[in-house]
């Protein structure tokens, strides 16, 4: 049996006094697609920001197993480690336009990851960019990635993070929170060129939100995060079906729905 | 008597080093506040620091060196000046005029400046053009040879040296606060609070004047370094505060004709205003960081 | 007569329209929401409604009365009956007032106690909305989003405003916290008699809440009628689009969606006449790319304005 995609055992984090993260486990294998669903202080964000180690300074991190296709993530070397970020693992952000430089011309950031992590020559990343900007449902893309961050909107602008994160060909894409900001027409378009996409890959997929619904159609399991710990795990179908914790079943029955009560 | 809590609170804040973001910006501030509190020293306890009066004549003591030269006395710390008074107790006593003209300056400054910058920001429209107009004005004319001009026509002393001053520096005020008032004007908690039916008095007052505070007391502290080295100017063109009292600029002036002869004359009372101006600049800089509020 | 009306009222940020031409009306004692998605001109048509907002062509009523009309002091005492809840709680708070002061404010600012005769009212106020009285001497910064958003909605009520504008008042708060949030606004409208007008890009709370809800698109309200009717049988195709957009707690259902046909993005400025969905519509014809037609009555309580239910003229 091959190691799974990105392995969590036993983790917990701790900022100064504060525990955000209370052994926590799980097992993600390849290609499969993982929804972390949590509120504020569920500890969601800092589980996924401790897999690519971007905690912050202070933070202390201890788990049994904290790896990626079995390799030690705890126990990598700073330059492994850029290459696992954006090489194995990408990850992708909530707000896309503090995520770019703005003083940089969208095409040129796609084709940097390009030559940082899978060594294309200049010219050829250009041609590749294009195409991941296409890819990502960006019309026009010759003219686009001329452009600078602030000519885009915010889906797109989104779009181009996708592209960034695919660029450098991860087994694995990490998405915090990536359409809370967007409008809902937005938010519809960037599920479906990431799901898309994954599935022409056959990438990972982990996507945290705080919107249980949200991710019905995406993952095939969900993992909901209380106060740092894992309160229910189980496969998509499931969860929503006969959801079996407490805190699930309020998360589902809180909102109201689109049809009649 | 107990401080009240939010005395000891400041206190804290500006001396604590737990708070200290980073050594560099530590080190200078506090050097600065040495450096000021020194001024500040003799300027408060002149009479009980210099052991003369700084008026004293004594002609047999005239053009005394440093105690440390040869031909020094350790009577005269720093030797005397061309009629024998004692150059160390007027460096001390010359404090007060510094200081207080300094301080009086950058407080007049402030109250006129902000006010000015507040209304102009806020309320927009006509007054912000007049007033912008104003601004301009003054920054495009050579103020300093107007001041010389207006003193030298009405004489000096205290008021009008502390006024003109006052009117150098409202400038400095006025685009700094106009500007956050207009970033300000903006913002959801003053919309929310007009929502509410808050009127333009007490939206000046409890909403924008607390957050340009900080600015301001950053452009005072500049101000009163500036104000401290235009009085300087002043009383060395004879047109300062008023002769017979000591100030670090008229000792200037008289010691330029001994330069060759007695350069602990000029040399002094320079080392004086340097000291002080640099002390307020690092105490400006130091709060600058301090009250910026990215550091909450 | 409507509690506000909005006639014709046209809003321009430089070269930029923010509403174009809007009529708007809401009856009171009624709960309505307008929706739409960024840069759609909802924002600015709550403030027009409070009088907060200066409008470059119309006229905005309350109470029958023109709003440009009245002088200072009445408008000031207007003022009173409208409140705005604004979408970031923490914003909308002075950072350096504590919350009893601010709660206190709308008291003093139209005469209704004195700073120590208020002090007892905050305290009541801030138990109704599910705070205590020791609060008070604290500061924004203190408290808890939720927390926050309670003490928007007591200075909001405290002066015992008719209409209350609320731009998303759910959006910064946690899933589980909405429940309450909504319980409490609708308990203050029925012990006060109140009327609501609700900002939101959120299609399920707006039916649950609203009985009248208006789309807005590019400055302007595409169409119009009961949440539930709306929702179910949209008349308009960007009213669609955003039904289309709501996640559904449904997994078969949801990857179903998922896997229908896209067009690829499309981008640009529609031009000015034109209708702002005409780029992305699927029903677009010739004539939506050169005029906007009117907000028509296309059923009983119903409107909208799409050249769908033109008549072929």
């Amino acid at each position: 049996m091959t190691a799974p995609l990105l392995n969590i055992q036993g983790l917990t984090i701790d900022f100064g006094d504060t525990r955000a993260v209370d052994d926590i486990s799980f097992a993600l294998h390849e290609g499969e697609a993982v929804g972390i669903v949590g509120e504020s202080g569920s500890g969601k964000s800092a589980t996924i920001l401790a897999a690519l180690r971007l905690h912050p300074a202070g933070t202390t991190i201890t788990a049994r197993a904290l790896s990626f296709r079995g390799q030690d993530i705890g126990a990598l070397s700073d330059s492994a480690l850029r290459d696992l970020r954006g090489g194995g693992m990408a990850m992708i952000f909530q707000d896309p336009l503090t995520a770019l430089n703005p003083l940089m011309r969208i095409g040129n950031q796609v084709a940097e990851v390009l030559i940082r992590h899978r060594g294309f020559a200049k010219r050829a990343a250009h041609v590749q960019a294009l195409r991941l900007l296409a890819q990502v449902g960006i019309a026009e893309p010759e003219l686009r990635a001329r452009q600078y961050p602030h000519e885009f909107s915010g889906g797109m602008r989104q779009r181009v993070m996708i592209a960034q994160a695919l660029a450098g060909d991860p087994a694995l894409l990490i998405a915090d929170e990536p359409t809370t900001a967007l409008d809902p027409t937005v938010q519809a378009e960037i599920v479906r060129v990431i799901t898309s996409l994954r599935r022409e890959r056959g990438m990972g997929l982990i996507w945290v939100t705080h919107d249980l619904a949200l991710m019905a159609g995406i993952v095939d399991r969900v993992l909901v995060m209380k106060s740092g710990r894992i309160v229910e795990d189980a496969a998509v179908d499931d969860l929503y079906r006969a959801p079996r914790h407490p805190y699930t079943r309020a998360l589902l029955t809180a909102r109201p729905g689109m049809t009649a009560p | 008597m107990k401080p009240k809590p939010g005395h000891t609170k400041v206190f804290w804040f500006f001396f604590s080093k737990k708070n200290k973001t980073e050594a560099s910006s530590f080190v200078p501030g506090a050097l600065g506040a040495v450096l000021f509190a020194l001024v500040a020293l003799c300027a408060i306890a002149a009479p009980v620091i210099a052991p003369y009066k700084p008026t004293t004549i004594e002609l047999r003591q005239r053009l005394m060196p440093p105690a440390w030269e040869a031909a020094g006395s350790s009577r005269h710390l720093l030797g005397t000046d061309n009629v024998g008074r004692d150059l160390f107790s007027r460096i001390v006593w010359g404090a007060r005029i510094s200081l207080s003209v300094g301080l009086a300056a950058a407080f007049l400054g402030a109250v006129i400046g902000s006010a000015l910058g507040l209304c102009a920001g806020y309320f927009g429209g006509a007054v912000d053009t007049v007033i912008s107009w104003l601004i301009e004005v003054q920054l495009a004319f050579p103020f300093t040879l107007f001041a010389i001009f207006l003193l030298a026509a009405f004489g000096g002393g205290f008021l009008p040296v502390v006024c003109v001053l006052a009117l150098a520096t409202w400038v400095n005020y006025a685009r700094v606060v106009r500007g956050q008032a207009l970033s300000l004007r903006s913002q959801d908690f003053i919309l929310a609070a007009q929502s509410v039916g808050v009127g333009p008095a007490r939206l000046l007052r409890r909403y924008l004047l607390p957050s340009v505070l900080p600015s301001i007391v950053v452009v005072g502290s500049f101000s009163a370094a500036q104000a401290i080295l235009t009085e300087a100017a002043l009383s060395f063109l004879g047109v300062g505060v008023d002769p017979t009292i000591p100030s670090w600029g008229a000792m200037l002036n008289l010691g330029r004709n001994y330069v060759q002869s007695a350069w602990w004359m000029a040399i002094f009372p320079g080392i004086a205003i340097a000291m002080t101006v640099l002390g307020v600049n690092l105490l400006g800089d130091w709060l600058g960081a301090r009250l910026d509020p990215r550091a909450r | 007569m409507s509690l506000s009306a909005l006639h014709d009222v046209s809003v321009r940020y430089g070269k930029r329209t923010a509403l174009s031409c809007v009529d708007y009306a809401v009856n009171a004692g009624e709960t309505v929401a307008v929706i739409g998605e960024s840069g759609c001109g909802k924002s600015t048509l709550g403030r027009a409604i409070v009088g907060l907002q200066p409008v470059a062509a119309g006229r905005v009523m309350f109470k029958g009365e023109d709003l440009a009309t009245l002088n200072a002091a009445t408008r000031r005492s207007q003022r009173r009956l409208m409140q705005m809840m604004f979408q970031d709680p923490q914003a909308s708070l002075n950072p350096r007032m504590r919350i009893g002061e601010t709660l206190a404010e709308p008291l003093i600012v139209h005469r209704l106690a004195t700073w120590r005769s208020a002090r007892p009212l905050v305290a009541d106020m801030l138990d109704r909305v599910g705070l205590s009285s020791d609060h008070a001497a604290r500061y924004p910064h203190e408290f808890s989003g939720g927390q926050r958003q309670r003490i928007a909605i007591a200075r909001a009520m405290i002066a015992g405003p008719e209409l209350v504008v609320a731009d998303e008042p759910l959006s910064a708060l946690d899933v589980t916290l909405q429940g309450q949030i909504l319980d409490l606004l609708a308990g203050m409208q029925q012990e006060r008699a109140l009327t609501y007008v609700f900002i939101s890009h959120d299609l399920p709370v707006v039916r649950h809440l609203a009985g009248r809800v208006s789309v807005m698109l590019g400055g302007r309200i595409v169409e119009q009628g009961p949440p539930a009717e709306v929702f179910a049988r949209p008349a308009h195709p960007y009213t669609q689009a955003l039904c289309d957009a709501v996640p559904v707690a449904d997994p078969p259902l949801a990857r179903a969606r998922l896997a229908e046909n896209t067009a690829a993005l499309v981008e640009g400025q529609p031009a000015p006449d034109a209708c702002p969905f005409s780029l992305r519509c699927a029903h677009a014809r010739l004539i939506c790319t050169k005029a906007m037609p009117a907000l028509r009555t296309i059923a009983a309580g119903r409107q909208a304005a799409c050249w769908l239910h033109e008549e072929p003229g």
